[in-house]
């Protein structure tokens, strides 16, 4: 995600429409495909979606520019993602069903890696698609996640090596931890 | 297998080599070198599932831009005052500074924790996933009074959605000074009752004589979330903080998110700690430290810090306090776990009070057709007094909660719902409704009937419920105090950049400065060139916007001349730090 100019940030959080919808427009395909990675269906990344830009435009005023607005907006997108499994699992809970442990499969990649993405734990599964899919720096991931950069690190390994894993021989190691990682 | 000719030791674990490939894709650090065949083949594969990440095919993303400018649209056209942007670039300063100070620790530097970006709206979100919390307690108390340096207390906080609450402490024997009793407290809410006992808080100086013996309080007939006694629910997870839509920098720990703010931006947290028994008492600029559960938002451990402002020095000395400034007064910790026994004990045999209200199956009169999503009916009924009848319905979700108060029988010429002097406008519908300064309710009024929206929800929230309310808002009557509202000041007046809410009171001007919690201001205008004489000795002179000024600390009052107008500040929750930003954001 291309970083917006600061004059549109600032315009936009005094108030200025116009400015608002420019940074939604530019900002919009990279916070679906980041929720449907997440999410793992379409219309639920669309209305978190929605969510994440209403949230935005609440807080546009606190955003200090002292990271980059990239790495913010991921931050309320996973946020708001976060909240709407919140609300799945505890919706299964009083239907007295199991909640997903894995997204549904995304039917815009291809079979064998939607799949192994969908084996992900929900942790790994973020900081892999941060790194990985939107070439997010460790630093930059780790702020979106609210972790250590070296949480991140291990993370995005475990990932790695749990998909490497799938392709190379089936089902990944489902006891392996994601953590292990330390500041820094 | 031997290492490799040139490989660190980390080479010699194969996941330790792998981690450094996998770290090497990402720019972090060189490749090892050289490859064996396992670190070469797991290079190879992760190159090429980076390809398949990188040119996955392009669905077309919805573009929601209209729907997200229709809702942020329908919000509350009167924006809040940016003044809490002060209020958060100061929290940020101290988080920063707080930071700062434990970045060292034994053992060496750390890194700080990444700052999380919307707490307070995670805060809000949260409380409806919140159905119930046991937990045991605990209490340091310190500095209560100069011969009991430090009491400590156990026991457990049992709460089930969404009023119903027991907070249960017991004294630990050894903390007990000579003379003092014991201060056992327990407090319950208990739907439509309520009950507490304990000792009877009264003036360090007169203690230990004026404690008296525990006794019970016991009121029945409360209307659901009553005002008059409202379920200490802040004590499970801090909504009122982050209302109305305010946020404070929160920094990620080990499994929690911590807060560093003041007193009165807790308020309501510490109000419903201190609602039974004979705690001491906090000062609103005191610091507080706050770590909720990342997951549940829900309290696990609340910190206040005695301040050393010149606010707070004073009010230690006039009410018995001698504790030096850093110290833990108060040191709650709340740990999850499950309670056996009945959660909700009777109440004891005591003098009952009645508050008025009777439950309801229909309450009867209009009733609103739209809720956010998840609320199901709580209580309703009919409330009696103060010469009016009202029939109260609510709504909840989790802790989360909604209330309509309706009435035909207005007393006065007032709007219903307690909103004060200085209200604001606003569009709900069709028509004009009213709401605090703060935006804690939404007040109607029609002809012959009146209405007031309250709940733990954002403003915005409760103005939807208003709008789908058969109820259209009119402009208030002539002649309502709270009719008078001012569209503009006159030339000189001073405003904040934001929201204008302000009326005359007499000569003088008032202009509401809105804060969650405690921390809103007001300033008070009128033309003058000179300020009378300080009422008190401890008066401090200050700097306020370039001019020379004086600080009151015992009201918490900042007074200055500026151009014709003489100009008072006053909060009480705010330090003499936090007035003076606001003083110097305000503006013609």
């Amino acid at each position: 995600m291309d970083e917006p100019d600061p004059r549109v940030i600032r315009a936009a959080a005094a108030g200025d429409d116009d400015a608002f919808t420019t940074l939604m427009r530019s900002a919009q395909p990279h916070v679906w495909r980041f929720l449907r990675h997440l999410l793992g269906d379409e219309e639920t990344a669309a209305d978190v979606t929605q969510e994440t830009f209403v949230r935005i435009h609440r807080s546009l005023g606190r955003f200090r520019h002292q990271s980059r607005f990239s790495t913010w907006v991921f931050q309320i997108a996973r946020n708001a993602a976060v909240d709407e499994q919140r609300r799945n699992g505890r919706r299964q809970r009083l239907l007295g069903a199991m909640a997903p442990s894995s997204p549904t499969p995304d039917a815009s990649l291809g079979s064998e890696l939607r799949a192994a993405l969908a084996s992900l734990s929900p942790r790994l599964r973020e900081a892999f698609v941060l790194v990985e899919a939107f070439g997010l720096t460790y630093q930059d991931a780790a702020e979106v996640l609210t972790v250590p950069t070296g949480t991140v690190k291990s993370r995005v390994f475990r990932a790695r090596l749990e998909l490497v894993q799938w392709f190379d021989a089936g089902a990944p190691d489902e006891d392996a931890s994601d953590e292990g990682g330390h500041g820094g | 297998m031997p290492p490799t000719r040139g490989a660190t030791v980390a080479d010699r674990d194969p996941q330790a080599h792998l981690r450094r490939i996998s770290e090497a894709l990402d720019g972090d650090g060189a490749l090892p070198h050289p490859l064996d065949p396992e670190g070469a083949a797991f290079l190879d594969a992760a190159t090429r599932l980076r390809s398949r990440m990188r040119v996955e095919a392009a669905a077309t993303p919805p573009d929601v831009t209209d729907a997200v400018l229709e809702r942020v649209r329908a919000e509350p056209k009167a924006r809040p005052s940016p003044r809490p942007l002060s209020l958060v670039a100061a929290a940020v300063f101290v988080v920063a500074a707080v930071g700062a100070a434990l970045a060292v620790r034994p053992g060496g530097p750390i890194a700080p924790e990444p700052v999380l970006a919307d707490v307070g709206e995670r805060v809000l979100q949260a409380q409806q996933d919140v159905l119930a919390l046991d937990a045991a307690v605990t209490l340091v108390e310190r500095g209560a009074h100069p011969e009991v340096p430090v009491r400590t207390y156990a026991g457990t906080l049992r709460y089930q959605a969404p009023e119903r609450l027991w907070l249960h402490l017991v004294q630990d024997r050894t903390s007990l000074a000579t003379g003092f009793p014991a201060n056992d407290l327990d407090l319950v809410v208990d739907d439509g009752r309520a009950w507490s006992s304990g000792l009877r808080g009264c003036p360090v100086d007169a203690q230990p004589g004026c404690l008296g013996d525990s006794d019970a309080r016991v009121v029945s007939g409360l209307a659901p979330f009553a005002a008059d006694w409202v379920a200490p629910l802040d004590l499970v997870i801090p909504v009122d903080a982050f209302l109305p839509g305010a946020e404070l920098a929160a920094s990620a720990t080990g499994g929690g998110v911590e807060i560093t703010t003041t007193v009165a931006r807790l308020q309501r947290t510490i109000d419903g700690l201190r609602a039974a028994g004979a705690l001491r008492a906090v000062h609103a600029t005191d610091a507080v430290r706050v770590e909720l559960d990342r997951d549940t938002f829900t309290i696990r451990r609340l910190t206040v810090t005695a301040g050393d402002t010149a606010a707070r020095v004073a009010w230690a000395a006039s009410n018995g306090y001698s504790e030096p400034a850093g110290t833990a007064v108060l040191d709650l910790t709340l740990t999850e776990q499950s309670l056996p026994g009945s959660p909700f004990p009777t109440a004891p045999i005591a003098v009952e009070r009645d508050a008025g209200f009777a439950d309801r199956a229909d309450p009867g009169g209009p009733a609103p057709t739209w809720l956010p999503t998840g609320f199901s009916a709580h209580r309703g009924g009919v409330q009696h007094g103060s010469g009016a009848t009202t029939t109260v319905r609510s709504w909840s979700d989790g802790r989360a909660w909604i209330r309509v108060d309706v009435t035909t029988e207005r007393a006065g010429d007032a709007l219903v719902g307690g909103l004060g002097p200085i209200v604001r406008a606003l569009e709900v519908g069709d028509g004009t409704g009213y709401t605090d300064p703060t935006g804690s309710v939404v007040s109607l009024h029609d002809d012959g009937i009146d209405a007031a929206v309250s709940g733990s929800v954002p403003l915005a929230v409760l103005v939807r419920v208003a709008a789908s309310l058969p109820i259209l808002g009119r402009e208030l009557p002539e002649g309502w105090p709270q009719g008078e509202v001012l569209e503009s000041l006159p030339e000189g007046a001073l405003r904040p950049a934001g929201a204008l809410i302000a009326r005359y009171d007499g000569v003088d001007l008032l202009v509401a400065l809105p804060g969650p919690g405690q921390t809103s201001a007001v300033l008070r205008q009128r033309p003058g060139t000179t300020l009378g004489p300080a009422a008190k000795a401890d008066v401090s002179q200050v700097e306020v916007r370039g001019v020379a000024g004086r600080y009151e600390p015992r009201t918490q009052v900042v007074t200055w001349v500026e151009g014709g107008w003489i100009r008072e500040l006053r909060s009480e929750g705010l330090d003499l730090a936090a007035l003076l930003v606001i003083a110097e954001d305000l503006r013609p």
